[in-house]
């Protein structure tokens, strides 16, 4: 029970305790800050085995973990033979699992040529777990080659049948590049040491209240 | 940016992450950098054909227990043709070539004769009484089997491809008969598919471009045949391409392509300045044999069609043009004499020729539902890409792709 005839003996911890806050909120802040990183890179695909078809039709999906939180900032897929100007979207999916669930987030690209085409600056934040990324067609026909290629995780393909919904497929192969950010292993420290600090407050102040 | 499907839900977080996404993809123009095609496409089409499923012997991944009533009456295998025309459409070319064999048929196509299932013998009425006796006969099933594939294809041509249709030996042949062409299946196919061969206003209201000097008329008296042929054997242009279309069975000359009225017709093309040709007929020149103590089935089924096969591959080879063809069911491409491309694409859905389990040359693309989709590049180059997806439904994958330099 809190004692409202004492103001001057609640003052000073009450004014602790706020500055406590502020220097763990700086210390959390700190604990954001985090390093470019590539988080996953499949590898140019050597054509060794058959390409496969991206279109308004044809889709495919893999599924990649997030052990820890990332800000996807880029996401590249290796597409050919379509027109300049062709689009396609990435797509970022829950996990369903083991197929890809709920949409997180799209982005339109814009072919450019054969090889790798990105989008950028996505800025797409996760907290840890299992996601899927797809590669859609939505005008323009592309090819996907394979080959050589190592996927992060688990496949899959959409046909336009079954609503357009994903289907699970083992050995599917699409070149895919993602960047972005990852928290830094100094700023986890920090992150903990935070945590701890912000333990300490509050247990402070609970013996203050007593 | 895009959200999709719209039976998914997204949650207010996920919104306020697809907004800055929004705003990171204006401001970096979406991530990519327009180019412009050095050697852009300036026509494409598709071909496959053989849809028309099999009501005694469909393939043993579609067996006849577990297919649709709807394809058990109709004969199409639907679900492996719409998944080729949901791709097909989804590649926007502008014209669809269809090889043949789009309906079961091959009865006799009038009211007095009705084939039974397998088409190994028929009864015939002269004078049906009854109604079911007309809407039994070959004549009504031919109909039928026709406005069921037209129906299939009709979204294509509404999406801006038109379909050119090929007839093939289900479709003027008659099996009890002796597996020959008959004069009454030629005007069934005339009935059925003749409003599409070839519709100048609709074609360019379809692709956009002008189908020009259309030479669809009968051309029997070339090749000495038997009955007319307009509508069966055809050809136009497009821009600077050439496309052909043979009938593969003509009556009493099955097995054989019209050589010399092709002759003649692409001399005409070229002297006004085609330059690449394009030709489609239902049987292929030269037989796949694809598995040990498989026999020729194509032009080159018998010792007597040898000789006319010759002549029209000589042709074909002459003008630099590219055979495409159905008839087997399946995929296979090459050039039988080392320079012109023969492409086969009968794999549209009906039963394999490569049996399941039976070891076969390319078992990788052996059983795959199959088609062709051919680039026309304003250099004059032409780029044949052949799609297909496994008899298990798989992802649908490039079989081949080659490049014509001309």
């Amino acid at each position: 029970m809190q004692q409202p005839n004492t103001p001057i003996t609640m003052f000073r911890p009450i004014t602790m305790f706020r500055q406590l806050t502020v220097a763990l909120a700086a210390t959390l802040i700190a604990a954001g800050t985090t390093q470019a990183a590539t988080l996953i890179d499949t590898g140019t695909p050597d054509g060794s085995q058959f390409a496969t078809a991206v279109d308004a039709s044809n889709w495919v999906a893999v599924r990649f973990d997030a052990a820890e939180p990332w800000r996807i900032d880029g996401v590249a897929a290796y597409l050919v033979g379509a027109n300049a100007g062709d689009h396609f979207a990435l797509s970022l999916y829950q996990d369903a699992p083991d197929l890809p669930g709920d949409l997180v987030a799209s982005t339109t690209v814009s072919f450019a040529a054969d090889g790798w085409n990105s989008a950028q600056a996505l800025g797409w934040q996760l907290t840890p777990g299992h996601y899927w990324l797809g590669v859609e067609g939505l005008d323009g026909a592309f090819n996907a080659p394979s080959g050589g290629l190592v996927m992060p995780g688990a496949t899959a393909f959409a046909d336009g049948s079954q609503h357009g919904a994903y289907q699970a497929y083992a050995g599917l192969q699409f070149g895919l590049q993602v960047t972005g950010a990852v928290p830094e292993p100094a700023s986890l420290a920090l992150l903990l040491a935070g945590m701890v600090g912000l333990g300490v407050a509050t247990r402070a102040r609970r013996q203050t209240k007593r | 940016m895009t959200i999709k499907p719209p039976s998914k839900t997204l949650s207010a977080a996920s919104l306020r992450l697809l907004a800055l996404t929004a705003l990171a993809f204006a401001i970096t123009g979406g991530g990519g950098v327009q180019a412009a095609d050095a050697d852009p496409v300036v026509l494409s089409f598709s071909t496959v054909g053989d849809s028309r499923q099999d009501p005694v012997a469909p393939d043993a991944t579609t067996p006849l227990a577990t297919m649709s009533g709807q394809d058990r009456l109709w004969l199409q295998n639907s679900r492996a043709f719409s998944r080729i025309l949901r791709s097909i459409q989804a590649q926007k070319p502008s014209m669809l070539f269809f090889n043949g064999d789009m309906v079961h048929g091959y009865g006799w196509a009038d009211f007095t004769h009705t084939s039974n299932a397998s088409g190994a013998a028929f009864s015939r009425n002269a004078a049906p009484t009854q109604v079911s006796e007309v809407v039994n006969s070959d004549l009504v099933k031919f109909y039928q089997q026709y406005a069921f594939w037209r129906g299939m294809v009709a979204p294509v041509m509404e999406a801006g491809t038109y379909v050119v249709p090929v007839p093939g030996n289900h479709e003027v042949q008659c099996k009890t008969c002796g597996k020959v062409a008959k004069v009454e299946n030629e005007n069934a196919w005339r009935a059925n598919m003749g409003d599409l061969i070839i519709d100048a206003a609709r074609f360019k209201a379809t692709t956009g471009f002008d189908a020009t000097h259309v030479n669809a008329g009968d051309n029997k008296a070339f090749d000495n045949l038997a009955t007319p042929q307009n509508q069966l054997s055809y050809s136009f242009d497009v821009g600077s391409s050439h496309f052909a279309v043979v009938n593969t069975d003509p009556v009493g000359a099955d097995n054989t392509a019209p050589t010399a009225w092709l002759s003649a017709d692409f001399g005409a093309a070229q002297s006004r300045g085609a330059k690449n040709f394009f030709v489609f007929g239902h049987k292929p020149a030269y037989t796949y044999l694809y598995a040990a103590g498989v026999v020729n089935g194509g032009l080159d089924v018998k010792p007597e069609t040898i000789a006319p096969r010759d002549a029209f591959w000589t042709l074909i080879s002459s003008y630099g043009a590219t055979y495409f063809a159905g008839h087997e069911h399946i995929f296979n491409m090459s050039q039988p004499t080392g320079g012109a491309w023969q492409v086969i694409v009968g794999a549209g859905g009906s039963p394999f020729d490569a049996k399941l389990g039976v070891a076969s040359n390319n078992p990788a693309t052996d059983r795959s539902y199959s088609w062709a989709t051919v680039a026309v590049r304003k250099s004059g180059k032409v780029d044949i890409t052949a799609y297909g997806f496994s008899d298990a439904y798989g992802p649908t994958q490039v079989l081949k792709q080659v490049t014509l330099a001309h």
